[in-house]
């Protein structure tokens, strides 16, 4: 008896987590953000509000970046001449600025969720 | 470029300076060697540079989102660490000597450093990697890196002395309350690369405080590092920062009054 107890919570708890967590990226639009000579492009770049955005950054420089925007809460190393993945939003509409944490004078951006 | 690398040193030093000046001035009150915390010290250095050696491996990892994964996990293992710690700070454990109770914590407090080093370590590592080919602008990064590190390390030498003197009714309260606060932070903080790499659903922000305090500002800096402050938190962030701070002072409260039960009954 408290065997199956146990084993109904493990289930529901576990039905619980894959609603949580449930990661549906098909249908998920893709952006790519390329930084080259330590500049983003494109510096600015329209999404859609309100929903899922896969981002794709491409580091075409030989050395790091870290991709930061305190308005979006996210950070990230890519490494010199590699690829990498950030997700973002739901978004309410308005500009997110964004910088290259290692080179801030002239990596700038901005994401605008229209 | 100077003032980037001080930006930049500072914010990695700071978060690693607040554990550390809560760990030391801790067992410091317990009276308990340094070893641990020095172990750890060096430890977390390894750990930094293997893990900057592997980042390419890591960062591929998990369809690209390993270095989230990697963030999280180690947020969470020094949550985890950190709760059983502050559970076993209580004098009447350590007052024995070396027994198992002290050397479980001196072990714990090593691991906490070895990780939270680690963590920032490695940014730091990369962050200087990128100079590798322009030994002019090496230099200039350097200094900027020496002076917001003196800066982080200023802070937490200064929260380490407040720590130390504070009056004998707050000694034991201040300290764990701060890290009880520090872990929920982390705890939100891990949430947020579960988001970022899009294993967990992001939401809406409940609310946006960046007016009031700008992320981006020395409050709003040293308010992340000490409570894990963001200005558009999402409701899983708070529901878990809540959840860490509750279960955190739960198992302080219930570790202490277990402790106290047997001497109570012992004067019945």
């Amino acid at each position: 008896m408290h065997g199956m107890k146990t084993r109904l919570h493990l289930a529901l708890a576990g039905i619980w987590l894959a609603g949580w967590g449930s990661v549906a990226h098909a249908g998920v639009p893709v952006y790519q953000i390329e930084i080259r000579e330590h500049l983003f492009y494109p510096a600015e770049l329209r999404v859609p509000a309100g929903q899922k955005i896969k981002l794709q950054l491409i580091n075409q420089d030989g050395t790091p970046e870290e991709f930061e925007s305190f308005e979006l809460n996210r950070e990230k190393v890519i490494m010199g001449k590699r690829k990498s993945v950030i997700f973002i939003g739901p978004l309410h509409p308005g500009e997110y600025p964004y910088f290259g944490e290692f080179h801030p004078e002239t990596a700038q951006g901005v994401i605008i969720a229209e | 470029m100077t003032l980037s690398a001080v930006i930049i040193i500072l914010r990695e030093v700071l978060e690693a300076a607040l554990v550390l000046s809560l760990l030391v001035s801790t067992t410091r009150q317990m009276g308990l060697p340094y070893r641990g915390i020095l172990a750890g010290f060096l430890l977390g250095m390894a750990g930094a540079v293997s893990a900057t050696l592997l980042m390419d491996v890591i960062s591929d990892s998990f369809d690209g989102v390993g270095q989230e994964v990697f963030n999280a996990v180690l947020l969470t293992v020094i949550v985890l660490l950190l709760i059983v710690y502050a559970a076993g700070l209580d004098r009447r454990i350590t007052a024995k000597g070396n027994g198992p109770a002290a050397m479980l914590l001196l072990v714990l407090s090593c691991l906490v450093v070895t990780l939270a080093v680690t963590r920032e370590g490695m940014e730091i590592i990369i962050f200087f990697y990128g100079f590798s080919t322009d030994p002019a602008e090496l230099l200039s990064g350097l200094v900027g890196g020496a002076i917001g590190a003196g800066i982080g390390i200023s802070l937490g030498v200064l929260i380490y002395y407040g720590l130390i003197n504070l009056p004998e009714r707050f000694a034991v309260v201040v300290p764990l309350v701060l890290l009880a606060l520090v872990a929920s932070g982390m705890a939100s903080q891990a949430v947020v690369y579960l988001m970022q790499g899009g294993l967990v659903e992001s939401q809406l922000p409940v609310w946006d405080t960046s007016g009031w305090i700008s992320e981006s500002s020395v409050t709003g800096q040293l308010l992340y590092a000490a409570l894990g402050y963001e200005a558009t938190p999402t409701l899983k962030q708070l529901g878990f920062y809540g959840a860490t701070l509750v279960v955190f002072l739960l198992v302080i409260v219930i570790s202490r009054w277990l402790r106290e039960a047997p001497a109570m009954r012992g004067v019945q």
